[in-house]
């Protein structure tokens, strides 16, 4: 269980990290089409990610909750 | 009388009739006490009306006009602010509405959530001034939008002084006929509106400037820094993104609109797993609804550049595109969702504080809660009288309320470590309870009084905001140690 809490906080410490990216350079000025980023990707997707990394770490408490 | 002035008249009664209807379908009965007014113990209040009430006391007026103009004037870089801080202030919301019900549920008093915090009378009166004073001009800017909306949609029939004081004076009839279960109910459908009406204008944004495709690419065109960071004019550099995200973040801790909130969570009719059960879907449902509106502000900012690429003024943007574009039907939906969403915020800010006050105020010191209604009428009075000074406040000029607004908002960060220790270290040791109360805000305002105000670009707050953590860190180290 404290595994997974590590794994699942790792995940949103790294997609907060990629937000952060463009401030750090480098992902932003890889082109994956002529006119959308990857950078611009994954700053609009990212939030999406850490939703769905959120959504699980509760899932996760709750099933720690029905556990104790 | 104009169509649009016919309009707004016919959604605006709507919208007022629905109001009234609710607060008098769930207006309180004399018998009940004031726990009923308060936080509804014994009828359990369902997963989509607590996502809805968290959800519209957080979107306020600011997030529906602010948000877009915002992204209109500095581009891209408004997306974290928005969305991110909003997604892991979900989870902060989640663990903190957790340790709540467990307090709650392990027999503590729960009439008011600074009590269960802080057993200290001093740090819950400390709290109470703090939080009032920072967020006076905060509810004086809600007050000042609303007012001016529905004074511009009058055609001038109603000054932006009159339509305040009527805006105030239908919150303090709702929520004086029907409490917190009003409120909340209230704020079911004012979420509801300020989250379609965002989508609504989102869409039709990129339907005006000509579809998606090319999106990016008009953008761009009239501007490339607006797809890039800092953005044209500079601003979002690392410590400001820091500084909003981090006040973003925190809102479910620092904020005492969502402080009562988490009260709802409990109820005589549920049980422990049940209030966590409800307090995750809750949360689930706040993801969800930042997943699909966020992306609607973006592109209604962005797109409102290409559509006014050379307004003089950003807060204007929704106004211009809704006046050149929009039908008439949609413009007056879109004032009443915007008053709406300043209603739902005023409402919750003003009941909270009354909620916490009048707890302070009718305490008689007994371990059981007085169930006279007494304290009703403290509240009741309170609410006049703080939404009298707020309303004060928003008769000054509208550039000092917005700077202040702006100011006293992110502020109530100092109070974040306080609340930390009381909910998940100790509530009973008032040296650290004062002590991380009010060191923090002493740093606070000896930074911004000394004209010292930011510290390698970090705000005050958010350097006040460190050093009660670490204080915070010593405090439980201690409390570890023995």
């Amino acid at each position: 269980m404290k595994l997974r809490n590590a794994l699942f906080i790792g995940l949103v410490s790294i997609l907060i990290l990629l937000n952060f990216s463009p401030w750090v350079g480098g992902i932003r000025s890889i082109k994956l089409l002529d006119d959308v980023s990857l950078g611009l990707l994954i700053w609009l997707g990212s939030p999406l990610l850490l939703f769905a990394a959120v959504t699980l770490m509760i899932i996760n408490l709750q099933k720690g909750d029905a556990n104790d | 009388m104009t169509e649009k002035l016919i309009w707004t008249a016919i959604i605006g009664g709507l919208y007022l009739t629905t109001l009234f209807w609710i607060a008098v379908s769930n207006r309180i009965p004399d018998s009940f006490t004031r726990a009923e007014f308060y936080r509804s113990a014994s009828r359990p209040v369902g997963a989509i009306f607590l996502t809805l009430t968290f959800a519209a006391t957080l979107f306020s007026a600011w997030f529906v006009i602010g948000v877009p103009s915002f992204a209109h004037g500095n581009g891209i870089g408004v997306w974290p602010y928005v969305f991110l801080g909003d997604v892991l202030g979900v989870l902060v919301m989640y663990l903190v509405g957790r340790r709540f019900i467990e307090l709650m549920y392990s027999g503590a008093l729960a009439e008011s959530p600074i009590k269960l915090l802080f057993a200290d009378k001093v740090t819950r009166l400390g709290y109470l001034c703090i939080v009032a004073v920072l967020l006076l001009p905060y509810l004086a800017l809600q007050i000042l939008g609303a007012g001016s909306l529905v004074s511009a949609a009058s055609e001038g029939i109603l000054s932006p002084a009159i339509a305040s004081g009527v805006v105030l004076l239908v919150i303090w009839v709702y929520s004086t006929i029907s409490g917190i279960r009003g409120i909340v109910i209230s704020d079911a459908l004012q979420g509801s509106l300020i989250f379609i009406i965002n989508v609504i204008l989102g869409v039709s944004v990129v339907y005006w400037i000509g579809g998606l495709s090319g999106f990016l690419e008009q953008v761009r065109a009239v501007d490339p820094k607006l797809l890039d960071i800092p953005g044209p004019n500079n601003f979002f550099t690392f410590p400001v993104f820091l500084s909003f995200f981090v006040a973003v973040t925190l809102i479910p801790v620092s904020q005492p609109q969502f402080l009562t909130r988490y009260l709802l969570l409990f109820s005589d009719q549920t049980s422990q797993a049940e209030a966590k059960s409800n307090l995750a879907r809750t949360c689930f449902g706040m993801g969800f609804a930042f997943s699909v509106v966020s992306l609607p502000i973006l592109l209604t900012g962005l797109g409102g550049r290409v559509l006014f690429p050379d307004i003089e003024t950003s807060d204007t943007l929704i106004t211009q595109i809704l006046t050149v574009y929009a039908p008439e039907f949609l413009f007056s939906v879109f004032v009443v969702a915007v008053v709406a969403a300043a209603m739902s915020t005023i409402d919750s800010i003003l009941f909270s504080l009354a909620q916490m006050f009048a707890e302070e105020v009718t305490d008689s010191g007994a371990e059981t809660p007085n169930p006279e209604a007494g304290s009703l009428l403290v509240g009741r009075m309170f609410v006049l009288v703080v939404a009298s000074i707020a309303y004060g406040f928003s008769l000054m000029t509208s550039q000092a309320i917005l700077y202040l607004g702006a100011l006293a908002f992110s502020a109530t960060l100092v109070v974040v470590p306080a609340i930390l220790f009381g909910l998940f270290v100790n509530r009973d040791n008032a040296v650290w309870s004062r002590t991380l109360m009010f060191s923090p805000l002493m740093i606070y305002l000896l930074m911004k009084s000394s004209g010292w105000d930011r510290i390698a670009g970090f705000d005050a707050s958010i350097v006040a905001l460190l050093f009660g953590l670490v204080l915070f860190v010593v405090a439980n180290g201690q409390k570890q140690a023995s």
